[in-house]
């Protein structure tokens, strides 16, 4: 790609200069400006509201409640100083939480740097001293302690070991934390995260990452907390149906991953991309005090839905410390998008401990805020202290019941959310084949499919076929063995299957492609579809738009003939993102516009692409 | 470890000692241990108190530092530094556990056990989830060290031989290894690819050593760790092995849900002891001083002692603890 064939932008660190190379394109790029700054401005309403929220959820004279968001929120407007003060006193009485401590410390003693008496900023500086956070054993954990602690120990820079929680001094702790932060942003820009995708843990990663930006005083730091957070949205935005996170997801909890938008990311959602409706969260109120501008492009991915795509993206595992060859192994997602749904799916298998979600049919929420089970997939509920001692360090024996103290599901037959090493899934455009060939002697020896109550038609066809209808896309699913129904107390329906070599043939198209439910039928019944369980699950399927699929269990599925290629699988691919594994590069695309976020040079350049392109549809 | 040192070289390394060093060593051992957690337990929320606690009295017990920092093993060093592994890393305390410093970065973590040479006390040893890191100068420089232990590296139990300097055995998902190079090359002894839990030496006969495994019960060695063989009649997992540091015919196992093991002809006979049967241990050591006491830490009852190897027990404090480590130290 020749540079020169581009008007370039660039932005050096927290910069924003432009060299324009011709007329035309100075056009282009104030029409750009001109759609940037009014997205800005509903932007900047929008992150002053949250905060207003804050700042007024609790009425001044309560001094019973209140958090540090509160707190920072009321310091941040500079208002009724009584109130947080008074809180603060409560809340330094008591600390608690570890490294969920730690990241609204830093954002309270940084908001009120100039406004707290001393007396106040001596004793929350103490508290660094008195109370001894735990690092954790995730990776959003040590987001939020390796920000915090870099950010409290630049605020701090000269303080001796005696001073600090662990005994090192503020240019130890500094050290530390910025090699692991750098080590961390290059891991993720070479491989992926580990924790992916995760519409429950996404603000965890988000918040500290907004408080990088908006208090570290090393301007590399800065400019490398903005990428992250251009980064980490982008990956947000091209996979977001309005507002709703689509997965293949690695964590979510149950009653939010039914329910997709009761979940932390809808707060950025709304923030950022606008396209859903008030959902508060602290974490989204850092982002709106940080003075983070999201590019234009990032509300532009995340919306225009007019043309359906493909977004494809690698992922890792979490850190593997046992029964595995490989420390992290690769996770394939594809996601087809379009306006009335998405499907997307990983390859399956053991990805993520406890709150994996491995594929699911997502259409457009029918609800006016956005809430629903507007959703379908498959899950063998799998649950072993084998899998859970993969990743923790604990004694595999104790780590079921350690594990469902805060995760009560994990070990319950009738789970929604589980990884299982006896699931394979296949995407090909919005055609999936999930496939499963369960040992005798497993635990929860069943399959279960999440069909919703919010379905507008489910009827079973003579020729195995289950055709529904879900909001705006209709889909058929093909089990591959015998089941029953079985209703939840949601509403829902379970369809239940105790075959040990199982799975379904689904294929999705929007309501708009047919005359009728009855013309969507026939379309699918006239398809070449051929299936078996054994010896092996096996599927052999023609798609409707001709692509000829197979899928045989525990082999390299193929479309017309040609094997997928996972070797080659692409950091992003689609129409808005593309990278390459171990390049610690991404470009954002959209019509002519370009962001590259280079974590090589640690630089953002913009440019509009001259010429005919893509042109945006909105 | 110190207090199952022969006390003949205990007594060199003493002598070793700076003055000062020595000045403050305690008269009478204390015992300390490793709370993992509490019953309960849940990352970032509310959680009791654990972390590393010595004993008073009875079932008193004074917690010291951290009260959250999943705490695994500990170790003393000659002069009675304290060593402690934990899930954030490496820790350091010169005055008994009030103070604690992180020696390791964000490198180490994991760090499930610590053990410092005795005779060459700037040594030390982490075993961790991701392999085995060593020490050359008391803590302060850290550098992974798991040449010739298969991946994945994960080791979770590591003992210093008091009688060699530099020679170290490490246990872990690949069984156990041993180095005499202070760390440098490692190479596998005992049987292969059996899941070691616990490791440890015998301070009144350095060439006997235990080791608890996974689903296997107990391994034993006669000549310092070369050669082992499982004992007779406890296939179970085995998370901790204690041996008399008064008597080596006596020793004690216990794991997951299998009460307490003891034998006292030097472990050609086990037993199941009466009490406390189906309980879970993870931490065991005999007493230094009470000849005879064996101190048991459950798994979430707490702590334990016996007098008469398990006929009959004694609570100790700390209901709900998870206990994960014991170690006494001082008692010259």
């Amino acid at each position: 790609m020749s540079m020169s064939k581009y008007v370039l932008l660039t932005v050096a660190l927290v910069g924003s200069a432009g060299i324009l190379s011709n007329d035309a394109s100075a056009q282009q790029l104030g029409d750009h400006r001109l759609r940037h700054e009014k997205l800005h401005a509903s932007f900047e309403a929008r992150a002053d509201s949250i905060i207003a929220f804050y700042a007024g959820r609790i009425p001044a004279d309560d001094l019973t409640q209140g958090g540090y968001f509160d707190v920072a929120a009321r310091l941040y407007q500079g208002k009724e100083l009584h109130w947080a003060l008074a809180r603060l006193d409560t809340l330094m009485q008591d600390p608690r939480g570890d490294m969920f401590w730690m990241y609204p410390m830093v954002l309270v003693q940084h908001v009120g740097r100039n406004i707290l008496p001393e007396s106040y900023r001596q004793r929350l500086r103490e508290l660094w001293r008195t109370y001894t956070p735990y690092r954790g054993d995730t990776e959003n954990h040590w987001a939020m302690y390796y920000t915090s602690l870099y950010l409290i120990s630049e605020l701090y820079p000269n303080d001796p070991p005696e001073s600090w929680f662990n005994g090192r001094s503020s240019q130890e702790n500094l050290r530390e934390s910025r090699e692991y932060l750098i080590s961390w942003m290059d891991l993720t820009t070479s491989k992926g995260q580990g924790e992916f995708d995760s519409p429950t843990y996404m603000n965890f990663f988000l918040a500290p990452m907004a408080e990088l930006y908006a208090f570290a005083l090393d301007p590399e730091m800065r400019q490398r907390a903005r990428m992250m957070l251009d980064y980490l949205l982008a990956d947000f935005a091209a996979e977001n149906l309005h507002g709703l996170y689509a997965g293949g997801l690695s964590r979510v909890y149950p009653e939010p991953l039914l329910d997709r938008r009761a979940n932390n990311t809808t707060a950025f959602a709304w923030l950022v991309f606008g396209n859903t409706t008030f959902y508060p969260r602290g974490e989204a109120m850092i982002l709106a005090i940080s003075g983070y501008q999201p590019p234009a492009l990032l509300h532009h991915i995340a919306t225009d839905r007019s043309r359906p795509y493909v977004h494809r993206e690698l992922k890792r595992t979490r850190h593997r410390i046992r029964y595995s060859d490989v420390k992290n192994a690769p996770v394939y997602k594809t996601t087809y998008m379009s306006d009335e749904y998405a499907v997307s799916s990983l390859q399956g298998g053991l990805l993520q401990p406890i709150q994996q979600h491995t594929w699911e049919v997502l259409w457009a929420p029918q609800s006016s805020d956005g809430s629903g089970h507007n959703m379908l997939f498959t899950v063998h509920p799998y649950s072993s202290s084998h899998e859970l001692a993969m990743y923790f360090p604990e004694e595999p024996e104790l780590l079921t019941e350690a594990v469902t103290r805060s995760k009560s599901t994990y070990d319950s037959p009738d789970k929604w959310t589980s990884g299982s090493p006896f699931e394979e899934v296949f995407q090909h455009e919005d055609a999936v084949i999930v496939l499963y060939d369960i040992p005798k002697g497993t635990r929860f020896p069943h399959v279960s499919g999440f069909f919703s109550r919010e379905l507008l038609q489910r009827e079973e066809h003579e020729s195995g076929w289950i055709f529904a209808r879900g909001g705006n896309a209709y889909i058929a699913y093909f089990p591959l063995a015998p089941y029953e129904w079985q209703r939840e107390e949601s509403g829902d329906w379970r369809l239940f299957s105790t075959h040990l070599q199982n799975g379904a043939v689904v294929q999705v198209a929007p309501v708009s492609a047919f005359s009728s439910f009855e013309a969507f039928q026939d379309s699918v019944l006239v398809l070449n579809l051929e299936a078996q369980t054994e010896p092996l699950p096996r599927v052999r399927f023609t798609t409707l738009d001709g692509s000829n699929l197979r899928f045989t269990y525990g082999e390299t599925p193929s479309v017309d003939g040609a094997p997928v290629e996972y070797e080659s699988w692409p950091l992003f691919d689609g129409p808005f993102m593309h990278a390459k594994p171990g390049t610690r590069q991404l470009e954002l695309r959209y019509g002519p516009m370009r962001r590259l976020l280079d974590f090589e040079s640690v630089s953002i350049r913009d440019w509009i692409e001259p010429g005919p392109g893509p042109a945006p549809t909105r | 470890m110190f207090n199952r040192c022969p006390r003949s070289i205990i007594l060199l390394v003493v002598l070793a000692l700076s003055p000062s060093k020595a000045l403050h060593a305690q008269d009478a051992p204390e015992l300390y241990i490793t709370v993992l957690e509490t019953r309960g337990y849940v990352v970032g929320a509310a959680n009791a108190a654990s972390g590393v606690f010595r004993h008073v009295e009875d079932s008193a017990w004074t917690h010291l530092g951290w009260r959250n920092i999943r705490a695994n093993g500990i170790d003393a060093a000659p002069d009675e530094t304290l060593f402690l592994a934990a899930g954030n890393g490496v820790f350091r305390s010169e005055d008994r556990g009030r103070s604690w410093r992180q020696l390791t970065g964000w490198e180490i973590t994991e760090v499930q056990d610590v053990a410092i040479d005795p005779q060459s006390p700037d040594y030390m040893y982490a075993a961790t989830a991701y392999g085995v890191h060593r020490s050359s100068d008391g803590g302060e420089t850290w550098e992974a060290s798991s040449a010739g232990i298969p991946d994945p590296p994960f080791v979770q139990t590591i003992e210093s031989d008091a009688a060699q300097a530099g020679r170290v055995i490490v246990g872990g998902e690949g069984g156990l290894f041993v180095s005499e190079d202070f760390g440098a090359e490692w190479r596998p002894v005992g049987p292969s690819r059996i899941p070691v839990r616990d490791v440890h030496q015998s301070a009144a006969d350095p060439n006997l050593w235990l080791a608890g495994t996974q689903d296997r019960g107990v391994l034993i060695s006669r000549d310092g760790g070369e050669r082992w063989q499982f004992v007779d009649g406890i296939e179970k997992t085995i998370y901790a092995v204690a041996l008399d540091p008064n008597d080596p015919q006596r020793m004690a196992a216990g794991g997951f849900e299998t009460g307490v093991y003891v034998t006292t002809d030097g472990g050609a006979h086990w037993t199941l002891a009466d009490g406390l049967r189906g309980v879970g241990f993870h931490g065991m050591i005999f007493d230094v001083a009470a000849e005879g006491r064996l101190w048991a830490g459950s798994t979430g009852e707490g702590v334990f002692y016996t007098d008469d190897l398990g006929k009959h027990w004694t609570t100790a404090g700390l209901p709900g603890a998870v206990i994960w480590d014991m170690d006494f130290v001082g008692g010259d």
